[in-house]
């Protein structure tokens, strides 16, 4: 069955909202991590409502309503949700307040802010949608096994269109740890570094993507969903995978026209680096993870990235590492990766009316 | 329904002990789980009740031969005693583990770890705890000890974590992305738990009391439960224990910690359960209801049974009572006593009731009962107004 992305959204460190274009400046990466551009959050969210919210969850519903603004709202048939960490700073401030307070007098707020499907709960609470409501927490994969399940319920026939996001968010904790761990960039990277894969650490991120998966095309601005894959802890070659999947679709590497890599700069991306020499010598190949940071749903970034590309048939400067520029961009690959060798795979292609 | 799904094997730790049957053996004499706190490092020991599962992780270590020093968190060992218990019974062999999915709910992952760091900008190696604190660690964790090496994913969605999990497993299993899955939750008791629900004023002091007039909040629990489903074209003769026959989330779209007062999310997932299932009302012959003994909870649950089912409604209970709330996994705790109360033929009262609530004036069963018993509808909802339905049945 055939499942189209009808609309996208993208909350991140570029100007990504409310464009479909790669925007005109690029903001560079810093070791203390790439935050999100704050959106002007009154225009998407009652202000009275804002008060309450967390900044994850505010920049996670601008993302999503502005994504079901692109579409008829009461078409949506199931929300999914994705994220690593959930609302990690709100986890914080509970547990700060409880050895702070010795275990008394504590305020809820935090903790009501805590769950990890807070932003599924608004989503449907703003938008009073009844329809099943989903969220998944897996690590670098959980907005890959999100989106596996849209596809599933899709063909299932549990929903027709459904509303799939993916969002984490950057805290002094989080860059703490990395540091701690010696994981943390020491220093900018660009583009040129993501190739190299010699960095000892990487750029942390923080962003929001929504997508709306549909059985239906809405447009000619809508793009095919082919397949996804995750490899989880795999023992094979990154490019023996890749190649076993292309396989699958009947496809060679000279078919795609795009392949997005999630190169990080660090040894841990490695593997990914094999297939710039490889068989993708005719393909337009760019990065993301310097302009997105690293985050556990960042796959929604380079989704976004995919989408939008086939749109406009061209990818943004920024994120070009190598290949030709001028082809028509009818197959998108991305191929994104985590530590422990996993690693995930998702197909997109142009829609026939839009060629 | 593309393919049938089949329960091959269950498997639970709970307040009630380790397994499935000192669990139901439990159930069946009337003797609840929930105690004076012992296990749980926490300021409030003395004001709460609690269903912890009576070991503690040294004793669950050595239980499955993981050595006292290695850090893993509480969720963790609750989850691999319950997928262990549930694997050998379903007699899977080592190859069938290996492409088996595992599909976990849980709400906390390691908290119970990562609450225990005092001060989060001193102190130093926080990784070695706080690499073990995503939701999705836990999972994993219980699928490398067990060798299991397919899909594996997380569902956190508050109370109903587990229910949507096996939900998912379904999926996973009718559009053909896997045989065999392993799905459930799992939830150990934290301090950031209890301070949260106690913050929110929803906590009994005394022993929880679902659906009576006088209930005041509920008993916090820990735990994990999970079943293994198959497809039915592979399952191995005569292994089926019951049919997952229906399933349905919906979202009640009211408030972000409580149910709405006519429980419309509730009656929704009900409803939508037993379209899936091909059931009418009449067909259900017992529902474990979610039943927390919150007053809130427990009056839009027995509002939807009543307005769904009408006066002659099926037999219903909560196991709460015995077990405590164990959060994320009793969607997986409930689901295990579900199925054995097909397999049993048999009903399992609730505890602590006296008298119904003046508008629903709904009662539920407060004796154990020999029954016979077909299809079995099992309710989880959550935070969020996030409601799931289940509904297993008689093979």
């Amino acid at each position: 069955m055939a499942i189209y992305i009808n609309a996208s959204s993208m909350v991140s460190a570029q100007e990504t909202l409310g464009t479909e274009k790669w925007p005109v400046n690029t903001v560079s990466s810093e070791n203390s991590g790439l935050k999100v551009i704050d959106p002007v959050y009154k225009e998407y969210i009652p202000p009275a409502m804002l008060r309450r919210m967390s900044r994850l969850v505010k920049f996670s519903l601008v993302s999503a309503f502005d994504c079901l603004h692109q579409v008829e709202p009461n078409s949506i048939d199931a929300i999914i949700t994705t994220t690593g960490l959930g609302c990690i700073d709100d986890t914080g401030v509970f547990l700060k307040q409880m050895h702070e307070n010795g275990e008394t007098l504590m305020n809820p707020t935090a903790f009501i802010r805590s769950t990890h499907n807070a932003v599924g709960g608004q989503i449907a609470l703003i938008k009073g949608l009844r329809v099943p409501n989903y969220t998944y927490s897996q690590k670098e994969t959980s907005f890959e096994t999100g989106l596996i399940d849209a596809i599933m319920m899709i063909e299932e026939g549990e929903a027709k269109t459904i509303l799939l996001g993916g969002f984490d968010e950057l805290t002094p904790l989080s860059l703490n740890l990395w540091k701690q761990m010696g994981c943390l960039a020491e220093k900018e990277l660009d583009k040129n570094g993501l190739k190299k894969a010699s960095n000892s650490g990487v750029i942390l991120g923080e962003g929001a993507g929504f997508f709306v998966l549909s059985t239906k095309e809405r447009s000619s601005k809508s793009s095919k969903l082919v397949d996804i894959e995750i490899h989880r802890e795999s023992t094979c070659d990154c490019n023996c995978l890749v190649q076993k999947f292309l396989d699958k679709h009947n496809l060679h590497s000279s078919d795609i026209n795009l392949l997005l890599l999630g190169l990080d700069g660090t040894p841990n991306t490695k593997n990914l680096t094999t297939l710039l020499n490889s068989d993708f010598e005719k393909s337009l190949i760019a990065g993301f993870k310097h302009c997105s940071g690293s985050f556990d749903t960042d796959t929604s970034f380079a989704l976004w990235m995919a989408h939008t590309a086939i749109q406009n048939g061209c990818i943004g400067e920024a994120t070009y590492l190598q290949g030709d520029k001028d082809q028509e961009i009818e197959r998108v690959l991305i191929v994104n990766s985590s530590r422990n060798n996993s690693y995930s795979f998702i197909l997109l292609t142009r829609c026939q009316s839009s060629q | 329904m593309s393919r049938k799904v089949v329960v091959t094997g269950l498997g639970i730790v709970s307040a009630l002990g380790l397994g499935v049957e000192q669990n139901i053996h439990a159930l069946q004499n009337g003797q609840t789980g929930i105690a004076p706190i012992k296990y749980l490092q926490t300021r409030l020991r003395d004001q709460f009740v609690l269903g912890e599962v009576k070991y503690s992780n040294t004793e669950l270590k050595s239980n499955i031969g993981i050595g006292e020093d290695e850090l893993i968190s509480r969720t963790s060992l609750l989850g691999i005693l319950a997928v262990q218990e549930a694997t050998n019974m379903a007699d899977l062999t080592v190859d069938e583990l290996k492409t088996c999915a595992l599909v976990s709910g849980t709400t906390v992952g390691g908290m119970d770890l990562t609450e225990q760091i005092a001060d989060f900008e001193s102190e130093e190696n926080l990784h070695e705890i706080l690499n073990l604190h995503p939701c999705g660690d836990s999972t994993e964790k219980i699928a490398s000890y067990l060798g299991v090496e397919g899909f594996v994913t997380t569902y956190s969605t508050a109370c109903s974590s587990a229910a949507n999990a096996i939900m998912m497993g379904a999926r996973l299993i009718k559009s053909g992305r896997a045989d065999r899955v392993i799905a459930g939750g799992t939830d150990a008791l934290a301090c950031f738990t209890l301070n949260g629900f106690n913050s929110l004023l929803i906590l009994d002091s005394e022993y929880c009391r679902p659906f009576d007039r006088s209930r005041a909040g509920l008993n916090l629990g820990e735990g994990a439960g999970f079943i293994v489903l198959e497809a039915e074209d592979i399952a191995k003769p005569n292994k089926a224990l019951a049919v997952l026959s229906g399933y349905a989330n919906a979202n009640d779209a009211h408030h972000q910690t409580a149910s709405s007062p006519e429980g419309i999310g509730a009656s929704l997932s009900m409803q939508k359960a037993m379209e899936v299932a091909g059931l009418k009302c009449a067909d259900i012959s017992y529902i474990n209801a979610h039943g927390t003994g919150t007053p809130n909870n427990d009056s839009s649950e027995a509002k939807a049974i009543r307005n769904l089912f009408g006066e002659n409604h099926p037999a219903f209970s909560s196991t709460k009572a015995f077990t405590g709330h164990t959060l994320g996994a009793c969607g997986g705790i409930e689901s295990v006593f579900s199925i054995m109360a097909i397999q049993n033929q048999e009903l399992y009262a609730g505890l602590n009731f006296s008298e119904a609530d003046e508008d629903s004036n709904i009662v539920p069963i407060d004796q154990y009962a020999k029954s016979e018993i077909k299809h079995v509808l099992s309710n989880s909802f959550g935070f969020g107004g996030n409601n799931s339905s289940l509904i297993f049945s008689k093979i």
